[in-house]
């Protein structure tokens, strides 16, 4: 893989926490998936990669591009989509309006081009039909599309998405996936989720982050495997945390319960364990 | 110059701006009709009703300029090649342009409708009307510098409500005088406005509030230059507009008898007040209508600076009925050249305008009533009431009153009056003696008479 983004020893610290403590990542075309707990770093990374936020400490290269010179910024943030984790939007806009905003502000300054371009990002999002609405008139899910159409305008190189999937119903959802499994081809995209689910299906890469520091790296698959021989089911209920499957069994990580069969390991399986989640040793 | 067409598309659709728009021409408007139409005060009243939309343009503006702040977008708008200062420039240019145009929405429909009503008087000043297109503009830079310097949008409110209550506290500019951005009461005798001037400061202090708007993205030398030059041009400007020129000399023309002295500009309204009065120049003999003094438009003068219909014909007729019958300020009560001066007067205005509201009294202690006021006891209460000027200064009572209504409704009382007018109008004649001549029932009064304090 040729990186096409290259994070060197990348520290923050808001006051005296360390939400991100030299951190080194590679990221080359394709799909990434950024995992970790609430408060973990990872909206510390994708905001300094979105070029929001400075580091205290090491850098960013992309495309060649180093974000801490004024221009080399300026000439990034041109090949760059970006959603926030809590993407605002201006309520007394439409639709049309508020993406035509930031197409403007991306310089898209041809404005038959641009429309074509809004048109279109709409239509990816499955907004097309209500470019014309004021965005307080939206729901939920379809502002958070509306924020990820935005993020889509001129087909940026580099895609960093802060939590995409929140809201969006399963066929929507569905609909994200294809969309993106289709971008990471040619793109370099990087996403942040809390679910597995999105990793397992989308991301050729995961990357987990625990309190600043990455504690893997590495495919959905191998995240997995680190759960083998660690998932067992039974049929009388464990010590430990566990949860009933629809089999009327007992699903639970660890070490081997009594009279317990080894179950199929998920990626969240790995995670979990991974991370150490409370009942789940290590 | 894109972010700016695009500013510029949702200022020109913002309802807040229409609505002001459609106020201030309905209001204004409905305000006017009652006058007619002078176009010197037609023009200063216009750019005082775009004040409203100057407001207006200031918080959209403001909030425009704001915007890239709120809603949770500064993340996103972060992360996008364009700075800020490119969004503070394009609301810098749209603001203003809409700002204007929105201005003129209000001041071209009022001029307009006092062109189509006539008969026009006064001049129209181009500089006076741009006045209020650049008020608007520059409201427009306030708000965008407002919103780059403030953190919260209800600053600009409290901006406007400043101004607003400079403007109606203040309404002959006394505090602030040509340096405040409007002129809202113009007073005639002044003769020309320093418009041109006053513009060009609008437009200097615009230019500046702008360059002050951008400045908050850094110390740059072409805004730092921008401003220190426009604030360079505005301060002796103001400076030399309080000098104001000479009014034009003012030419009296004679009409019906009467000798007319309007403000310059205002000759086509001496045709109007001349058909106002015929009722009284029609009766009253050449010789009597030569003692009337010359009937001079001036802030406090015979003839009103402006003229409402129905209302301001009151004040001119007791003036030429007054003077006409040979009154004299001061007791009048019982003379028969009372009862003709009210009876002239009545042939023009309503005598009820003349009766004083039973709740203006006077407050014990206070000092005397001004120009064009006097004390008069009230029949009813024998409580003294000032009152606005009653035949310019003489006094009469509710008998008096009695008698010239009864006159009134004589039709052949105008004859009777131009055939005996000599003895009617002599000092010495008493109601009661002119009754057979009048061809009244006399009615005498009951001593109310009273002197003025
Ligand atoms: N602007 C800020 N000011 C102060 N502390 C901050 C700020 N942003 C983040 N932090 C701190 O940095 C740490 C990492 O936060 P970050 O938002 O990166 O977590 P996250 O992994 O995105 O969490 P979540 O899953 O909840 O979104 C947290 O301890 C947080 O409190
Ligand atoms: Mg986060």
């Amino acid at each position: 893989m040729e990186p096409t983004l290259t994070v060197r020893e990348l520290t923050r610290r808001f006051g005296r926490r360390t939400a991100l403590d030299r951190v080194s990542l590679e990221f080359g075309t394709g799909v990434t998936g950024l995992l970790g707990p609430n408060g973990a770093g990872k909206t510390t990374l994708i905001r300094i990669l979105a070029t929001t936020l400075a580091p205290d400490g090491g850098g960013v290269r992309a495309f060649g591009l180093d974000p801490a010179d004024r221009e080399q910024r300026r000439a990034l943030r041109r090949r760059l989509g970006y959603l926030p984790q809590n993407p605002g939007v201006y309520a007394h806009f439409t639709a049309f309006e508020l993406v035509e905003y930031v197409a403007i502000l991306k310089e898209m300054n041809d404005r038959r081009a641009r429309h074509d371009e809004v048109r279109r990002v709409l239509a990816e999002v499955d907004l097309g039909d209500r470019a014309r609405t004021k965005v307080r008139r939206l729901s939920g899910g379809m502002r958070q599309r509306l924020a990820l159409a935005q993020a889509l305008l001129g087909d940026p190189d580099l895609i960093v998405l802060d939590e995409p999937t929140v809201g969006l119903d399963p066929e929507q959802r569905m609909r994200f996936r294809a969309l993106l499994s289709r971008l990471g081809e040619s793109r370099t995209v990087l996403l942040s989720t809390h679910q597995t689910e999105d990793v397992t299906t989308l991301c050729g890469r995961v990357v987990v982050l625990k309190a600043g520091s990455v504690v893997f790296e590495g495919g959905p698959g191998e995240l997995a495997a680190r759960a083998a021989g660690r998932v067992w089911l039974t049929t009388a209920p464990p010590a430990g945390t566990y949860w009933r499957t629809p089999d009327g069994r007992y699903r639970t990580l660890g070490d081997r319960p009594p009279e317990a069969v080894p179950g199929e390991p998920g990626v969240e399986d790995g995670y979990l364990l991974l991370l150490g989640a409370e009942g789940v040793p290590a | 110059m894109t972010l700016a067409v695009f500013e510029l598309r949702r200022m020109v659709r913002n309802p807040l701006i229409w609505a002001a728009v459609v106020i201030a021409v309905v209001v204004e408007g409905a305000r006017a009709s009652q006058w007619w139409p002078d176009l010197t005060f037609v023009t200063v009243r216009a750019v005082t009703a775009s004040t409203l939309v100057a407001g207006a343009v200031l918080v959209a503006a403001n909030l425009a300029a704001g915007r890239d702040r709120r809603g949770g977008l500064p993340e996103s708008l972060g992360a996008l090649p364009s700075r800020a200062p490119a969004r503070t420039r394009a609301v810098l240019l749209a603001a203003p342009l809409a700002g204007a145009l929105a201005a003129a929405a209000v001041i071209v429909p009022l001029v307009g409708y006092a062109l189509l009503r006539g008969p026009v008087a006064g001049t129209f000043d181009g500089w006076e009307a741009l006045n209020g297109v650049a008020l608007a503009a520059l409201a427009a830079t306030a708000g965008a510098a407002l919103a780059r310097w403030t953190p919260w949008p209800f600053t600009s409110l409290l901006v406007i409500f400043g101004f607003a209550f400079l403007l109606v506290a203040n309404p002959r500019g006394e505090y602030g005088g040509w340096a405040l951005p409007w002129i809202a009461t113009h007073d005639a005798t002044l003769g020309p406005r320093p418009s041109a001037a006053h513009l060009l400061y609008l437009v200097a202090v615009a230019v500046a509030v702008g360059a002050v708007a951008l400045l908050r993205h850094g110390p740059r030398p072409v805004p730092a230059a921008v401003a220190a030059v426009s604030l360079a041009v505005a301060v002796p400007v103001v400076a030399q507009a309080a000098h104001l020129p000479k009014p034009a000399p003012v030419a009296c023309r004679d009409h019906d008898g009467l000798t007319f002295c309007p403000r310059p500009g205002h000759e086509p309204w001496v045709a109007g007040w001349a058909a106002a009065l015929r009722p009284i120049t029609s009766v009253v003999p050449p010789r009597a209508l030569a003692r009337v003094p010359e009937l001079r438009q001036e802030l406090y003068g015979t003839l009103p600076l402006v003229w409402r219909p129905g209302v301001s014909e009151t004040g001119v007729a007791g003036a030429v009925a007054e003077s006409a019958a040979g009154l004299e300020p001061g007791p009048g009560c019982g003379r028969a050249r009372t009862v003709v001066a009210l009876w002239l007067t009545g042939r023009v205005a309503a005598l009820d305008h003349e009766r004083a509201p039973a709740n203006w009294s006077w407050p014990p202690g206070a000092a005397g009533p001004g120009d064009g006021w006097h004390v008069y006891p009230l029949t009813e209460s024998g409580h003294t009431a000032v009152v606005p000027g009653r035949l310019n200064g003489a006094f009469y009572d509710d008998a008096d009153l009695a008698n010239a209504r009864a006159l009134l409704r004589d039709p052949g009382a105008a004859d009777r009056v131009r055939a005996h007018w000599t003895t009617l109008t002599d000092p010495a004649t008493t109601t009661v003696d002119a009754a057979p001549l009048l061809g009244i029932e006399a009615v005498t009064g009951r001593g109310l008479c009273g002197e003025p304090r």
